[in-house]
């Protein structure tokens, strides 16, 4: 499902990001992604989101090669998967709902069928309650319930989390791991970028260890 | 609620700015086609006179005749002959020295003559040019004494016109690439305001047309309002101005041919403003939604 091979990242003026990554994650996986701040986790996001391209190497991510990925084929690329982020980035114009619907909408979807799905997610959620809400009116855990909500809606093979519980309390922390944890048991891939360690101990899931740009370590 | 009250001010400024812009270019529309309409009025009054021998034979008038009756420079082409001269002369003169009236030896000293006027077609900028040239190939004709066409108003006329376009030409070039400029960086504010929104909408997969959409949608409407409110406050100020100077402008005598622009003038300006917000938006979108432009940020 997710297949590095030999990826290096290397920024103007020779700051090597990633150096000889190499790794794979099965159908269905949970994996963390450990390091501290400044290590690589946040290139290797990007690489895996398709918002930046690569040095040398390869990668290979539900059946696209991110490689020889073209610009009209990003957004195709996009809908295979789903992408979380620590600040949540949901429209702030806009309801939960509409935010929720988004992936849908502009895979051109019929507007019934949206509306359906979108209350359905924004329920497994816990926020149906609040469909109508604008993201500043709720709290931060609940915008990033939301944001899971709208990584999901299109049902992709794989989740990837870059820092999902870094704006979050300890409590909202643990609903969102949980959260995450129901999800991959549905069949979805999922890989979440943290620093939090203690949380790493106690999910005791695979977790891939980066240090320097490098995978220093494979825990099982 | 910020973010939809940030949005509508940026919008309304956005507006604001751009029918000012849109104003001074519809003024000097304005401006420079009512000028075009009093010169070329102008220009409509200048006639050719073709002084004819005392001795002139019947072939040769008639040769003159269908010489600038062929011309398609000429238009309006008259014969006045010593007798229509004479009657002409004694009305105009009646009241400045009647004394003439009563002298028949005038008959001997006023010639008969062609009179004609430049054909509409012959544009303003050119018929010094063309007066002269036809001047020229008329006095060497059999029976010709003089041609008069009041060379020095007709040059200082024609030397208005041509400044006055040249002025024209680099004052519309000035207001339209300031125009441009305006335009593009409003429009490019607007997008950079919204950068997160396209960030989320490339991150969730939507195509480049669909992330633009909205954007030329967006461009295209805001010039089109600005476009009309600026075509509103222009005939506003022209209503005034025309008002307000009716006195000075009816004694010159072209306070009737002062006007407003044409309706397919209008169509034109606020098609061409869609257009132009159209192309703002295509260019600045361009450089910002490429697809990886989510995140230019370096992090590590």
């Amino acid at each position: 499902m997710i297949n590095f091979s030999h990826v290096y990242k290397t920024y103007p003026g020779s700051v090597h990001a990633l150096k000889n990554v190499d790794l794979k994650v099965e159908k269905g996986e949970f994996v963390f992604l450990t390091g501290p701040s400044g290590a690589g986790k946040t290139t290797l996001f990007r690489m895996m989101s398709a918002f930046d391209k690569i040095t040398s190497g390869q990668i290979e991510i539900a059946g696209y090669d991110l490689t020889k990925i073209t610009e009209n084929e990003i957004p195709y690329f996009r809908r295979r998967i789903g992408v979380i982020f620590q600040d949540f980035r949901l429209l702030k114009d806009k309801t939960l709902l509409e935010n929720v619907s988004l992936p849908l909408m502009v895979r051109g979807d019929r507007s019934s069928q949206i509306e359906k799905k979108a209350y359905d997610l924004l329920d497994q959620v816990g926020l149906s309650h609040k469909a109508q809400q604008l993201p500043e009116f709720v709290s931060g855990g609940e915008q990033q319930r939301t944001a899971i909500a709208r990584a999901l809606i299109h049902q992709p093979g794989v989740l990837i989390a870059d820092e999902p519980t870094g704006n979050l309390d300890p409590r909202l922390s643990e609903e969102i791991m949980d959260l995450l944890e129901k999800v991959c048991a549905q069949g979805t891939t999922v890989f979440v970028a943290t620093h939090d360690h203690d949380m790493v101990k106690r999910r005791k899931k695979r977790t891939l260890q980066i240090r320097d740009g490098m995978i220093v370590g494979d825990l099982r | 609620m910020n973010e939809i009250k940030k949005k509508l001010f940026l919008r309304f400024t956005t507006t604001l700015v751009l029918t000012a812009c849109f104003c001074v270019m519809s003024s000097a529309l304005v401006f420079g086609e009512n000028l075009h309409r009093i010169l070329t009025l102008w220009g409509e009054s200048l006639q050719m006179t073709v002084y004819l021998s005392e001795n002139i034979s019947p072939e040769n008038a008639t040769q003159i005749e269908t010489t600038l009756k062929n011309n398609p420079q000429v238009d309006q082409v008259q014969l006045v002959t010593k007798e229509k001269a004479l009657i002409q002369f004694r009305e105009q003169m009646a009241s400045y020295a009647p004394d003439l009236l009563k002298d028949d030896d005038l008959l001997k000293f006023i010639p008969s003559s062609f009179q004609f006027a430049l054909s509409k077609e012959v544009p303003a900028t050119e018929q010094l040019s063309a007066m002269t040239n036809l001047a020229s190939s008329l006095k060497v004709q059999p029976g010709v004494d003089e041609v008069s066409y009041g060379q020095d108003w007709v040059k200082n006329y024609s030397q208005v016109v041509s400044a006055m376009t040249r002025s024209g030409q680099v004052f519309s070039l000035v207001i339209v690439l300031s125009a441009l400029f305006v335009i593009s960086n409003c429009i490019r504010s607007s997008i950079y305001q919204r950068k997160d929104e396209i960030e989320v909408l490339e991150l969730i997969g939507a195509t480049a047309k669909y992330i633009r959409k909205p954007f030329y949608t967006e461009g295209a409407v805001i010039c089109g309002v600005s476009a009309i409110l600026g075509l509103a406050a222009t005939y506003a100020m022209f209503a005034v101005v025309k008002d307000s100077l009716q006195a000075e402008l009816s004694l010159l005598q072209i306070a009737s041919h002062l006007q407003f622009l044409n309706p397919t003038t209008i169509l034109s300006f606020v098609v061409g403003s869609l257009g132009l917000g159209v192309v703002a938006a295509f260019v600045c979108l361009r450089s910002l939604n490429d697809g990886w432009a989510a995140a230019k940020k370096v992090q590590t």
